[in-house]
This record gives C-alpha cells, structure tokens and sequence, in this order.
C-alpha cells in the first residue's frame, strides 16, 4: 500500500512537472507523513504473523491491494487536481524537512579532530580545548587568512579564511544553504549543530569574532555572516558570542614611525600629540591584507591591545524584521529602506 | 584584556547594509547620466587616455593597462577590470566599442577572451570623443583612493554614450538595462531637441525610433519602446533574423542575427535539448558558422513544416527573447528611473556645463597670453631704455622691480619681458607680436560672446555633435517591425489536423489523431478499444480540426471554449484526462453539449439551447468569439432551472422538444428570433410545473425519433408523424404513459438505425448497450416495447447514442497497436 502510495504520488508530480527532473523523488516517508490508512479485505484463509495477529501473512493480498488503490488513487488525483497539488505539496514540504535534517546531523557528527583538520581544511584550529579561553576568527579572503594564521595565538585563536561572499541563507532554502562548503564548515566548526539538535553547550569557541576588511564589502560580508548567525545559530548570537574585530581604518606615517588608528577621532588625537612641523601621510586602509602579520596582530588580533565590538540582540522581533526585509526575497521592502536612509549613510566606498 | 564595545544587531546589520547597498549604488554598478560609465569603464578609459594608449599608437598589453587603473583607480580585483575592459572592446556587446583590441576577445559563443597577460588594448577612436576636452577644466578631478592621483569625477562625454552604447548592472534593491542606440538617430534626437526643447516623445521618436543593438536582429513592435521612452520601463522582444529556404527539394532554417547578450553556445544546446525531448520536431542537424558574422543553418526532416518549426524555435528558444528596458541612472549621484526626454535634456545641461567651462577655460588663456602680449608691445616700443635697465641691474629682482615701477607693468608681464629672446626685436617679430595680440582679441570678444549667449552655446554642442555623428555614424542594425505580433500564437506551432475528441459519461476527455480509426468505419467513426474506466463510456464524439475551436455547455449555462490542440492527445487505450483538469467548472458542474466551432463552416450559423424548464433560445454563433478561461454565461437560467442541450442550426431547421409528460412539439427555428449571449430565451414547450424537457434536437425528413421512458421502454417513430406546430405550444402526444412504462426520460434523432447503438444507464449506474435495430419502430402514441429489465425499483435516467461497434474490425484494430 505504501508502495503504491510513493509510486503514484512520484508519478503524478512528474507528470505534471511539479517535480522537477533534477529533484530527488519522494519517499515512503515524506508521502505517508500524518496519514492513517485502515484496509478492510475479505479473505477465504486468513494467515497471520505472530499470536497477536498484527500482520497478515497472505502475499497475494498485497498486490490485490496495490492494484485496488493506486487506480483508484490515480484516477482521484487526475478528477481532482486542487486537492492533488495540496497532497503533493504536502509531501514535498516533508521531504525537503527530511533532507534538510539529514544533512545538518551529518555536519555535527564530528568523529576526531583529525577529521576535522582533513576534511575541513581551511579551518585551522586552536590547539586549547577549553572552549571559554578559545575564539574563532571568520577572515575575509586567503589573503588577510594567510597573515591571521601567522601571527595568530595558536593556543586559543583559530582561524576560517571564507572565500569571498558567503551565501545568503535568508533568500536561500535550508536544504542549498547546508550544502555550501563555506556553511558547512562554519557548523562543523562551532560543533553546536542547528535547529533541534541545536546545543549551546557544545559551541567550541567563547568568542566567534569576524574580521572583515574595513570596506563597503567587508561590511556586506559581515552582514552575510550576522544574518547566518541569526537564523542557524541564534541562541550564540543572543548569549553574546559574536564580536566584530575593528581593524584600523587609517595609517599615519612619519619619519620611520608608522601609526595606526582606529577611527577618526583617535586620528585627529594623535595628530594633536605630533609637533607642528612633523610632515605626515594619511592614508584610509581598505584591507586586512594591508597590513602584514605583526601589523595584524598588533592592531586588531592581540587580546591585549585589540578594541572588538560586542554583536548584541536587545529586540528579537526587531533583529528578526531587520534580516528579513534587508536579505529576504523581497526587492520592494529594501528599496524602500535604502530610499528611506539614504542620508544616514556613513561610509561611502567611492 | 579586550577593549570592548557594544552595538546592537539592528544597527550592526542596518549600517552594514546601508554602507554596502549604497556604495554600489552610487559607485559600482549604475552608469551616470552624463557619461554613461560606471566607475570602473571611467577609469579604464581615463587611465589608457592619461597613459596615451591611443588609436595612433601601437596597442599595449591588457595586463599593463589593468595594473594601472588597478593601482592608481580602482582598488579592486583584478579580474574585474579587465572582464569590464574586455566588454568595452567586443563588437558583439558594445555598439560603439570604447576600446581597440588585439588578440582574442572572446566570441559570441560565450568563449572568453585569452588571459590579460597575451591580449593587447588600446583606447578606440570613438572614446576620444568621450575624454576630448578633460584638460580645459571641464570637468572637476577628484583625489583617489590613496590621495596620490587625481582622477575624472566624470568624463566629458562629447556624445551622448549613456544611449548610445547602454549598459546593464545589478546594483541592490534596483537594476538597470539600457539598450544601445545608433549614434546618428540619439544625436539627431539630440539636436531636434536644441531645436525645440518642447518637443514631444512622439517627436523624438521621429528621430529615435528605438535601440539599435550591435548584434542586430528585429524589433517586434514599437509599444514596448515607446513605453520605455515615457516612463523609464518597458519590454521589448528581439526574433532573430532568419529565412527559410529550400535548396534540392531540403528545407533550411537560415539564422545570422540573433537577438542581443544571446549566447550561441547555449542556443544550440538548448535547440539539442529540446530536440532530443521531442519539444520540437522536425529538426535533422544544427549547423553554426561564426566565420562572417553569425551563420547558423538548422536542416529540417522532409516532413516538417519550416514556419512551424521556425516558430516553436521563437517560443522555446532564445532566438526571440525579451528585453526588460530600465532607464536607471545616476542624476546628481542618486539613482532615478528617467525617460528619454528627461535624459536627453539633462545630458544637454550637462554639455552645456561642459562647453561654458571650456570657454571660460579658453578664455582665461587668451586673456593671460593677451596680457602677456601687451606687456611685450610696451618693452618693444621703449626697449632701448630696457636693456639699459636691465643692464644696470644687479639682479633679476632689480630688474624685475624696475620693469615694473617703470613702465606699469605686472609681475607676469615683467618677467616675459626678462625672458624674452633677442631675436624678438627683428621688425618682423613685432609686427608678429601686434598680429597675434589683434587675433587675440578678437577671439578673446568671440569667447566673451559665447558666454553670453545661450544660444550660442547651443550652436556649438550642434555643430560638435553633427561632426561626431558624420565622423562616426552609421546605418541602423536592429530592424523595427511595426507590424509584428509579439506573441507567437500556439497556433503556429501545430499543424493542422483532423481530429476526433471524445468526451465520457463521467467527464473524462481526450484527443485522438482520427486517421487512427479511418479503416474502421465507413466513413464514420468507432469507438471499439476506446478504453474507459469501469461504468463509464464515450458519450460525446467530435470530429474536427486542432485550430478549431470547441466549446464546452454545462448544465448551468456556462460555456466554456478550447482549441483542439489544447486538449491533451492520448492513445486509444487510454482513458483521457478529466475536463476539470482543462476547464474551471464547479463542483457540480458538468458538460452537457460539446460543439465545434470551425471558422470554414459558414451554413451553420445558429446555436439552440433549451433548457429543462422549457424555454429555448437562438443565438448566433459569432456571438461565442470571444470566451475567457473562466467561461462566460452561454444562456440566463432561473435558479431551479438548467440547461439540456445545445445544437447548431443553420437557420432554417425544423426542432423538436420533448417532455417528460410524453408530449413533444415540433417547429421551425426562425419562430424563435435570435438573441444575445446574456438572455434566458423564450418559451419553446408549455409545461405544467411538474413536467420538464428531456430533449431537443434538431430534425431532418425521414429522420426516426427515439424515445425511452423511465421504466426501460422505448421505441422509434417516423419524424413526420409529429404534426408541425408552434413554439411555445404543449406539442402533440409522443407517447402513451401508463403506470408500465412510466415519464419519457428521453429523446433523440436517429439518421441510420444500423449505425447506432443505445446505450441506457439507470439511476443506480447500470448501464446497457443495444444496437438500434432492435427497437420497434412503431405509432406515434403507443408505449412501447420493453428495453431493459429493471430490478428493485431503479429508473433509467439517461440514453445515449453511441458509434456501433463493428466487430469484424477488431482483430485489424489489435494489429495495429
């Protein structure tokens, strides 16, 4: 009876092309979802399985059985395309849930670290397992990665390089976004999992930091990351995990010395401390990849001298509107938003 | 420890955002009015035009020219630059391309072009025009990312390139697409608008008549164009230009223009793809020649039909696509969706800023180089007391002082005269010197003009712009077909054929090519192996054509219309597809009548309706054209009231209405005067409340009539045994009704008793099949003969008439499949 059930529900949807040549068929599972069936069958020498009669043993009824229902099936689904579409759908919704749960268990069933190192390679872990002294740097691009990775402490500081603009989960479906490289790794990173299994307890890094290039694409990448945070890893976000590095935004040189500051009035202060006659050359930085290693560490890296900026959630329902107006798969909402702020707009890449 | 500071979610992702969206808004992907580039083409162009990659110099390799805008502009990826640069120099993506390429630029096969370190670029003659003028302060020059260049805020454009080449970008939360234009029309738009700046769309659009993309191809329709023009959006549909033609007895589709950003690798893989579906058939090979322009020669199968295949190629395939026109661009550093007159008077506004700045910049010079001048007039006239003077000078500050202090002159006039060569003081010189100084002024009077002038303003971006279109212009590419149909009618893509489209008791319907049942009838057609669920059978039989339309009356007045063609096509052997699935009926809805409707048909003019209340209705079939998806009300009925049957007269036919009281009238058609789509007609039988029609049907002479009552009687009498009589009559008795046989449940019209069977279902879905022989054909009022035997209390509550069956064909008919 299930068979049948699968097999004209499949052929159905193909038929009328609400499933796709490339989609996965359903299964037994997705399409028997909340259903129960009773069968009533007349049968000369009934055997049964088992005292308690449970199952019936004739083979033959099967088949009588499964011819009965999936013509009268078919030909239900065909006078009654309304209630076929709802009924496929239905099962549809059921097996993208399945797919999607699948995948996310397999990310969080980490066997060793060393099939972490091998199979996530770009992660390059802390050696410290004492998740409350480590942190997770998320660096924008190969090439401030190479630097982060030198002059890092390798003790409690672990670093991701991420390849350009991660994936937009909030337009993607949970099923595409569990399939990007860059995501799947980020969760096998953090070790928490996502959605039921979801266990704060397990996070491995006390403070998960990104750190993106001081540009308006620095800015759009740390809005990818905020809006994945959010919607796969929300309690961390919500306990005050994620921080914000603040690399410098400019350089001053003079003479030999070269000084970095953090923003416009650390600028103009320590201009203030130079004599009147010292010539100097200011410059904005636009990448990590600027400065090199020691600059790196020194400057936004170092637990002793980094300034980080702390993500907090104060209104949920306002964070949650936030994300999906600004990423999701409506344009009107964010053309509105940005016609509507325009002004305040603080950081022009120009 | 960590200095920390705090920020909220919403203001941490606002301000990201913001800072993001609106630096590629404003920066990266939207072109500005005036110039018609993003940032990365300016600086490209600014940077080959700085570092003299100019058309009367040998070209220089890509990689240099990328690294230069790279580290003096564009502080960005590589690869990006040089893809924009690559573009800038393709013949098949700018209109008027910006850059001269050498080597491998890539096709329109979607091959890219070889890697920046072999091909080689310089500026094309056209760009010129664009950066012509930028050292007389033209345009403002602005620090760069470093604060070590200057670069271009913007380019002088000496043309309108926002047009004429177009661009496209995806910035956030906007797009824009702007369509290239033939330089000469934009620029006699241009000017017409100098001419006259009230001048209208309408009269812009005798000079701009549309796009005109590099890649050529037709326009279909100017409706889309026009509404781009006006409000900044619009769609447009390019076909590709293609000839059929027949070379020894083969036919050939030619294509050699495809529509604009088609990719040609694409297209056939997609042409393969749909071939090897069987989406479109008839094709045999795909041929591309891209050697002289674009050649691609598709050879069809013998049987196919060139304009259909052609055509399914328009509707599947990007050989015709659509072109989403949006006008946005940067006004002012803002983006704003304009139309083209908008564009075009904001472009002269800025070409007016352009030439003022020029003047004045000219101006300025003559006027220095004038002063200059006068102050050398003045040394000649005295120039023995100078050299004396300077002569007893100690130094050049003495001297300088001196000239000064003495003879009135400035600073700079002073120090011209220090300079000054001997040679100066032959008399020829001076007369040079006097020459000039009188040029001088008089064109000094001309610039002073200029800028007071308006108009004379306007003259010169006339005559500028006149010698760039003589200079660069040329014919129109893109062919605008005004009398075009955008949409491609299913029609065209599907032969004409004979067909039978059968229609079950229980609803399902099906298509059926019908030279599959031509050996079995004489003529007509059968229905033996016509497959249908259990308690179902084919009640409805209809031959005609794919291109006719069928309508489709149900019992509540409804009708609804399909093509042919649109009813799916099913083998034999299957059952078909329920008739909800093709029309929006109701629950309770269902077909009662199904007609064709043929536009060669021309005697048949009329529909009959009559309804179970007894009232009738003509009307005239052309009155059914036009049907939505949705139906349309065929004929008003009161509520408890619905509708029987529908036939076709031809204006001039006899019809006859029974009733379940057995009585039966019989009249001609014109009795009934003919009335529009959304009336209930008039009366056709006088009914006492109980008694309702069970059929109508339209008569011919020596037709039999059939006539079955609800306890499984029936029987056939001759037609002209029913006196003629009047609509609206209570008719003449058709039968005798005794408690045995019970109300008339049926009527119908028989031409060949041997052709028919019956087929009797009863009220508990019994259904019986008998061939018409059998039934007496007895008198007008007699009860008739016993047809079915019926058990506990069931009626028959409906007959049809069905093909016969012609059982010596059944072997044939098995062959065959």
């Amino acid at each position: 009876m299930r068979r049948a059930l699968t097999r004209i529900l499949n052929k159905y949807a193909k038929d009328n092309n609400i499933l796709k040549e490339k989609d996965d068929a359903l299964t037994g599972d997705d399409v028997k979802e909340g259903l129960t069936m009773i069968i009533s069958a007349k049968h000369p020498n009934p055997q049964f399985e088992g005292q308690t009669k449970t199952k019936l043993g004739n083979s033959e009824v099967r088949s009588i059985a499964d011819k009965v229902f999936s013509t009268a099936l078919e030909r239900f689904l065909m006078e009654n395309p309304d209630q076929a579409r709802v009924i496929i759908d239905k099962s549809m919704t059921a097996s993208r849930a399945r797919v999607a749960a699948k995948r996310a268990r397999e990310l969080t069933r980490r066997k060793g670290d060393l099939d972490v190192v091998n199979f996530y390679g770009k992660l390059s872990d802390c050696k410290s397992k004492d998740s409350s002294e480590c942190e997770i740097f998320l660096v924008e691009g190969d090439s401030a990665g190479g630097s982060a990775i030198k002059c890092r402490n390798s003790m409690t500081q672990a670093i991701l390089p991420l390849r350009g603009k991660i994936l937009n989960v909030e337009k993607a479906r949970l099923d595409r976004a569990l399939s990007n490289e860059e995501i799947k790794t980020i969760i096998t990173a953090f070790g928490t999992g996502i959605g039921e299994e979801f266990n704060l307890e397990k996070l491995r890094y006390n403070k998960i930091i990104i750190m993106t290039d001081a540009d308006v694409d620095g800015s759009h990448i740390r809005v990818l990351l905020l809006t994945l945070f959010y919607r796969f890893f929300r309690p961390i976000v919500e306990a005050g995990h994620v921080y914000a590095a603040q690399p410098p935004l400019f350089v001053i040189k003079h003479g030999k010395t070269i000084k970095y500051v953090l923003n416009e009035q650390e600028r103009d202060e320590y201009l203030e401390t130079l004599s009147p006659n010292t010539k100097y050359d200011i410059m904005r930085m636009k990448g990590l990849g600027e400065m090199d290693a020691e600059e790196l560490n020194e400057t936004t890296m170092d637990i002793e001298k980094r300034v980080l900026r702390q993500i907090t959630v104060e209104d949920t329902m306002a964070a949650d509107d936030t994300f999906s107006k600004l990423m999701g798969e409506e344009v009107e909402p964010r053309r509105t938003f940005i016609e509507e702020n325009a002004v305040y707009v603080e950081n022009l890449d120009v | 420890m960590d200095r920390l500071e705090q920020n909220n979610i919403v203001n941490e992702v606002k301000n990201s955002f913001l800072e993001y969206s609106m630096s590629v808004i404003v920066s990266r992907a939207l072109p500005d009015l005036r110039d018609g580039l993003k940032p990365v083409h300016r600086r490209i162009l600014y940077s080959m035009y700085e570092s003299s990659y100019t058309p009367d110099k040998p070209h220089k390799k890509s990689a240099r020219i990328v690294g230069d805008v790279m580290g003096k502009y564009h502080p960005h990826g590589d690869s990006s630059i040089y893809e924009a640069m690559v573009r800038m120099a393709q013949d098949f993506s700018y209109r008027y391309m910006l850059v001269d390429g050498h080597g491998n630029f890539g096709n329109i096969e979607g091959y890219g072009a070889a890697a920046m370190r072999y091909t080689e670029s310089r500026l094309s003659k056209i760009s010129l025009e664009l950066l012509r003028n930028i050292n007389k302060n033209t345009v403002n020059f602005i620090p760069n990312f470093d604060e070590s260049e200057k670069e271009p805020e913007i380019l002088p454009s000496r043309f309108p390139n926002i047009l004429v080449n177009g661009t496209m970008g995806i910035a956030v939360g906007m797009a824009t697409n702007i369509p290239p234009h033939n330089l000469k029309e934009v620029i006699d738009g241009c000017i017409a608008y100098i001419d006259n700046p009230d001048i209208d769309l309408d009269g812009l659009m005798q000079y701009i008549k549309g796009p005109d993309f590099p890649t050529g191809a037709t326009i279909l329709g100017n409706s889309g164009i026009r509404k781009a023009y006006e409000t900044g959006r619009g769609s447009i549909t390019i076909r590709s230009k293609a000839r059929i033609e027949e070379i020894k007895g083969k036919n050939y589709i030619i294509i050699d223009e495809v529509p604009y950003g088609v990719n040609t690798l694409d297209l056939k893989n997609k042409v393969a793809e749909l071939v090897h579906n069987k989406v479109i058939e008839g094709i045999a090979d795909y041929h591309a020649d891209l050697k002289e322009g674009i050649k691609i020669t598709i050879t069809l199968k013998k049987d196919a039909n060139p304009q259909v295949v052609l055509n399914n190629l328009y509707k599947h395939t990007e050989f015709q696509k659509n072109y989403g026109i949006i006008f946005l661009m940067l006004d002012q550093g803002t983006p704003k969706t304009l139309g083209l007159k908008d564009i075009i008077s904001k472009y002269i506004d800025y070409q007016k800023e352009i030439i003022i700045r020029r003047t004045k910049f000219d101006l300025d010079k003559d006027e220095k180089r004038a002063h200059i001048l006068e102050g050398l007039k003045i040394a000649l006239d005295h120039i023995d007391e100078i050299i004396k003077l300077i002569k007893s000078s100690k130094g050049d500050e003495e001297a300088l002082n001196g000239l000064m202090g003495n003879y009135n002159l400035s600073e700079p006039q002073a120090q011209a005269i220090l300079e000054m060569k001997l040679r100066r003081l032959t008399g020829l010189e001076r007369d040079k010197i006097e020459s000039e100084l009188a040029n001088l002024l008089k064109e000094i009077e001309e610039l002073k003009a200029i800028l007071a002038s308006e108009q004379r303003v306007l003259q010169i971006i006339k005559e500028e712009m006149l010698e760039i279109r003589n200079k660069y212009g040329d014919e129109r590419r893109t062919n605008i077909d005004m009398t075009a149909i955008e949409y491609i009618e299913d029609e065209s893509l599907i032969p004409v054929e004979d067909i039978i489209i059968t229609l079950t008791n229980k609803g399902y319907i099906k298509r059926l090519k019908s030279d599959t049942y031509r050996s079995q009838n004489r003529g007509g057609v059968g229905i033996k192996g016509m497959a249908t669920n259990e308690e179902d059978f084919v009640e409805h039989l209809l031959s005609t054509k794919t291109h006719d339309y069928i309508l489709f009356f149900s019992n509540k007045g409804r009708v609804y219309r399909l093509k042919g063609y649109e009813i799916p096509e099913f083998s034999r052997q299957s059952k078909g597809l329920p008739i909800i699935n093709l029309l929006q009926l109701d629950k309770d809805e269902n077909i009662r009548s199904i007609i064709s409707v043929s536009s060669e048909e021309g005697e048949l003019k009329y529909l009959l309706f009559a309804t179970k209340l007894g009232l009738v209705k003509r009307t005239d079939i052309k009155e059914f054209d036009s049907i939505r998806k949705g139906g349309k009300i065929a004929i008003l009925l009161k509520e408890d009231d619905e509708l029987i049957s529908v036939r076709k007269t031809n204006g001039e036919n006899q019809i006859v209405i029974g009733a379940s009281n057995g009585r039966m009238v019989r009249f001609i058609e014109t009795e009934i005067r003919s009335m529009g789509r959304n009336t209930s007609g008039v009366r056709g039988i006088d009914l006492s409340s109980e008694d309702y029609v069970v059929g109508s049907e339209v008569v011919n002479d020596n037709q039999l009539v059939l006539i079955v009552t609800q306890n499984g009687y029936g029987k056939q009498t001759a037609i002209e045994e029913y006196r003629l009589t009047h609509r609206g009559s209570k008719g003449v008795k058709a039968l005798n009704i005794t408690d045995k046989n019970g109300m008339m449940v049926a009527l119908k019209c028989i031409d060949h008793i041997e052709d028919n069977d019956i087929m009797i279902i009863t009220d508990s879905g019994v259904i019986m099949r008998m061939p018409l022989e059998q039934i007496s054909v007895l008198k007008r009022a007699t009860q008739g003969v016993r047809l079915i035997n019926l058990k506990d209390n069931q009626k028959v509550s409906t007959v049809a008439l069905v093909e016969k069956e012609i059982e010596e064909h059944k072997e044939e008919i098995e062959e065959k499949i």
